[in-house]
């Protein structure tokens, strides 16, 4: 096991010297204005990347689709250098992405949104190919969808029509958002063999769980959009969406204690950073190093995102710093 | 795991038959003693290249990944690549003071 992941985590340790370091995005964070964020952007290791950003009449979508490009190009050569059993559990992470598609598709159809407008919504970066995601937004309903996905579309095609056919049988979406989390997890459970990773994803179960019970606080029968796979039980979780916020696992408390939804979302982001890290530390020679270096990539583009708005906008530095979770 | 014991064994193996023809030149009351000696030099060299095997493995496949990266960095990821074979270096004086 070790020895499969040696190639892939030496190429990775170089990549994750590309990362920007806090303290440029901190840099970034108060530079004066956009055109001058865009300047020091481009003399990171992002420049290929953002040719386009700088063209007369360019604004945020296009740095938008830059970073989009930055991280599906990055996301496709992590995954084009592994093989055997590391490609199954380095997919397992890209996965994550595919499952955020899949949850777009299945929104965009439920609300009759276009093709284009469904379209303009997917994160490159996951195992799917986009064409194929186009081709199934261009369904009438989600059962539809589900068929053209299951031309390519791997196992999570199979989880798409499962949760297509929960939500048919009861036209909630969110039984298919559940049905679509409770088959990726098992999924991914059942494809990772090594215990960082396996912890990692179980802390990852836990957080969407303590989340989803903050705001099902009040709701009938919670137990049904319960994802099985982490330490917490289903009988804890029914408990913590009838109100009550005291659990066993004391590192999620404040994600349930946090006043605002906001505040719990920060908390849960750190959570996860902090356990992607703990898992490349424990699993140097395993997949956790591939797990902490996607996490980080993702917080990256999401940061630069919101900076960027931040200051095509003019909100202030301390605005931005609160929203980047510095403050 | 098994396909390493099956490598020692065949090193062990080896070493007994390198004992037995020097047994056959030496005279009847040092033979064991030499085959002995033998079968140490044997051990010496063997286990110490199996050792580097080990860690030349491990150590390669993350300094091609390094260098696949960064092909600045292989005169670094060399020099890491290397210094296993001391293992064997160590091996061979064992085997010449044995000898």
């Amino acid at each position: 096991m070790a020895d499969d992941y040696g190639y892939i985590n030496g190429r990775i340790r170089i990549l994750r010297t590309e990362l920007l370091p806090q303290r440029t995005l901190e840099e970034l964070s108060a530079s004066s204005s956009y055109p001058e964020f865009l300047r020091q952007l481009s003399e990171t290791a992002l420049a290929e990347d953002l040719r386009e950003t700088t063209a007369q009449g360019s604004g945020l979508p296009e740095l938008d689709a830059a970073l989009s490009r930055n991280f599906h190009r990055i996301a496709r050569k992590v995954f084009s250098f592994t093989d055997g059993e590391p490609k199954g559990e380095i997919g397992v992470l890209l996965a994550k992405w595919d499952l955020t598609n899949l949850k777009t598709l299945g929104r965009g159809l439920m609300k009759g949104r276009s093709s284009e407008t469904i379209g303009e919504a997917f994160i490159p970066g996951g195992t799917l190919a986009l064409p194929l995601l186009q081709a199934a937004s261009t369904a009438t309903d989600v059962l539809s969808a589900a068929q053209t996905l299951s031309v390519g579309g791997g196992p999570l095609a199979r989880v798409f029509r499962d949760a297509a056919q929960a939500f048919t049988s009861s036209n909630d979406p969110m039984d298919f958002e559940v049905a679509l989390d409770q088959g990726y997890y098992r999924y991914a459970l059942s494809t990772v063999k090594t215990a960082g990773l396996r912890r990692y994803l179980s802390r990852e179960i836990d957080v969407r769980n303590a989340l989803s019970a903050r705001q099902l606080r009040g709701a009938a029968n919670p137990g049904r959009f319960f994802v099985p796979g982490g330490s917490l039980l289903e009988g804890d979780f029914i408990r913590l969406a009838s109100g009550d916020a005291s659990v066993s696992n004391a590192e999620l408390a404040p994600v349930l204690e946090a006043a605002t939804l906001e505040e719990a979302d920060l908390a849960s982001r750190r959570l996860l950073d902090h356990a992607a890290s703990s898992a490349a530390t424990s699993d140097a020679l395993g997949p956790g190093l591939a797990a902490d270096f996607l996490r980080k990539k993702e917080t990256e583009i999401a940061s630069l995102r919101l900076i960027a708005r931040g200051k095509f906008y003019n909100v202030p530095q301390e605005g931005i710093r609160r929203e980047l979770g510095y403050v | 795991m098994k396909k390493l014991a099956t490598v020692l064994a065949i090193f062990v193996l080896a070493s007994i038959a390198t004992a037995q023809e020097a047994t056959g030149t030496a005279g009847a009351s040092s033979a064991l003693v030499d085959g002995l000696k033998a079968i140490g030099a044997g051990l010496a060299l063997g286990l110490g290249a199996i050792g580097t095997g080990i860690a030349q493995g491990r150590i390669g496949a993350a300094a091609a990944g390094v260098t696949a990266e960064r092909p600045e960095k292989f005169g670094q990821m060399l020099i890491w690549f290397v210094i296993p074979e001391t293992l064997v270096i160590f091996g061979f004086v064992g085997l010449f003071l044995l000898r």
